[in-house]
């Protein structure tokens, strides 16, 4: 809290320079940067979908790693491909516990393993994009 | 005579001012449509409920509940508590709970949401054996290491027992799918004769315990692979899968029946629709078995994609006759927007009232209610 307070604090002496050295370029600016927030708070006021940035960031991610979603259920050793995306996350969301764990499912590697409890409990195993799309996921959960 | 320089000035200096204003204007703005989305994300914009007149002996009559009230008794959403306030104000009819590390975060949370509630919530979970929400602190056997109906008395009524001091008082188990290709572990050994007794020994101790039990996923089918092209599994359903449903039914026992998202055709035929959105297969149902009908999650992408409209969806499943909706949708707007769609399908026509009476009415009896009206 203390930091954050702490940055707005800078932004604001920066900006009052950036005011004085450099007159009205940066209340132009500023504005514009003002009234584009306003419009978009305004779209997800009522519920108009701007999707353009998550777009981009997928396209983007997309390019750095262009393998498919994927998940995998461990129950013991026994691993098995989850298909159904949606579901999985549904159940990896829900699980205390997601960690960085490399592990092979038939020649995939996934990077990250949910699961809730220790001893032989179901392990939820995602790769990099699949776990990123089921954090978009809007599942109620805290 | 004012020279060029000086008007320059001038000009330079309002156009300053000017933006100066436009700027003030625009944070103002800016923190105005910011309050408003956190309202709006929060529930406090969705309009308090009217209280809930319950008279002496936990009397309620349906004719003192609105539309919505009666609607939203019908739902059960997931029970984040940054939406408890939402949720209270809806009188939502339940909230499901997912992992928590102990026991008495559990407590603590259900006490919270119930406190004021004249309707309590249903407080839901899916604790099965593998499928274990609280294994950090309770060790619950799977299913298919369950060897005869003692044992599985013995893990309901155990299990019941926990529930019970934890504060819910419903557990979506037992699963009485013959095959789990997924999971490995969720479903009872044998075949569709040995695997209703050992769930039908299950829900006796889990409902020995007062807690209600909701046998799943029917029609059956629900843990096959699907298709990765397709979001949603069609499958030929047998008299075998059927089966278990059946023989609880006759049995009169389980108090609960999930339905699943499966395309059913075979012994149960669900039109070409998902099993939880089709008449024809809840009608089928029906034939054997008068508890709740419970829907799986509604949020599932796949059954969003299949039906192109959200709007549809909702009128859709609960015209085929389900008691209890499932929506974990964080965004309590989503969900009043769910309650309005359907009181507006009831009001049309489309929906009958008669129906969400009768829903309604097994719900608040199951609550411990009498209901009148």
């Amino acid at each position: 809290m203390r930091k954050k307070a702490m940055g707005l604090y800078i932004f604001f002496v920066y900006f009052l320079f950036m005011v004085r050295e450099r007159g009205i370029k940066v209340w132009v600016i500023a504005n514009m940067t003002l009234g584009v927030v306003s419009f978009l708070l305004l779209l997800h006021l009522f519920n108009v979908p701007a999707m353009v940035a998550g777009k981009a960031y997928d396209v983007a991610s997309d390019f750095v790693s262009p393998s498919e979603a994927f998940c995998a259920v461990q129950w013991g050793e026994e691993k098995t491909v989850f298909s159904n995306l949606d579901s999985c996350c549904l159940y990896a969301r829900t699980q205390l516990n997601c960690e960085r764990r490399a592990v092979l499912v038939g020649g995939e590697e996934v990077q990250w393993d949910c699961y809730t409890g220790q001893g032989k409990v179901v392990h939820y195993l995602l790769n990099q994009k699949a776990y990123r799309y089921c954090q978009r996921v809007p599942i109620g959960v805290d | 005579m004012v020279s060029n320089a000086t008007r320059g000035k001038k000009v330079g200096r309002y156009s300053v001012m000017f933006h100066k204003r436009v700027f003030v204007g625009l944070f103002l703005l800016v923190l105005l449509l910011g309050s408003l989305n956190v309202a709006k994300a929060k529930g406090w914009l969705i309009p308090a409920q009217p209280s809930v007149v319950v008279g002496e002996g936990k009397r309620i009559s349906l004719q003192d509940l609105t539309l919505e009230q009666k609607i939203a008794q019908m739902v059960v959403v997931a029970g984040g508590t940054h939406n408890m306030v939402a949720w209270k104000n809806m009188q939502i009819g339940g909230i499901h709970l997912f992992a928590k590390k102990d026991g008495a975060v559990y407590k603590k949370v259900i006490s919270d949401f119930q406190e004021g509630m004249k309707i309590p919530f249903f407080v839901t979970v899916d604790l099965e054996g593998c499928l274990n929400p609280f294994a950090e602190f309770h060790i619950s056997r799977a299913l298919g290491e369950i060897k005869n109906v003692g044992e599985a008395f013995q893990k309901g009524s155990d299990e019941g027992r926990l529930l019970k001091e934890l504060g819910f008082s419903v557990n979506f188990a037992p699963v009485v799918d013959l095959h789990d290709e997924i999971w490995k572990c969720r479903t009872f050994q044998g075949d569709e004769k040995q695997i209703s007794e050992l769930a039908e020994a299950y829900i006796l101790g889990l409902q020995s315990q007062g807690i209600i039990a909701t046998a799943k996923h029917y029609p059956g089918k629900a843990l096959e692979i699907s298709d990765p092209h397709k979001f949603l599994v069609a499958a030929t359903v047998s008299e075998k899968d059927v089966y278990p449903y059946v023989y609880l039914g006759d049995k009169k026992e389980v108090k609960a029946v999930m339905v699943t998202h499966v395309i059913a055709s075979g012994a149960v035929d669900s039109e070409g629709k998902p099993a939880v959105a089709s008449s024809m297969a809840i009608g089928e149902l029906k034939k054997d078995f008068s508890g709740l009908i419970v829907t799986d999650d509604t949020m599932m992408l796949g059954l969003r994609k299949f039906y192109g409209s959200k709007e549809k969806l909702y009128v859709d499943v609960f015209k085929a006759g389900n008691d209890i909706i499932l929506n974990f949708d964080e965004d309590p707007a989503e969900i009043y927007h769910m309650i309005q769609v359907v009181a507006s399908a009831v009001g049309e026509g489309e929906i009958s009232s008669a129906q969400i009476d009768t829903s309604v009415r097994k719900i608040l009896t199951a609550k411990g209610f009498v209901v009148e009206g």
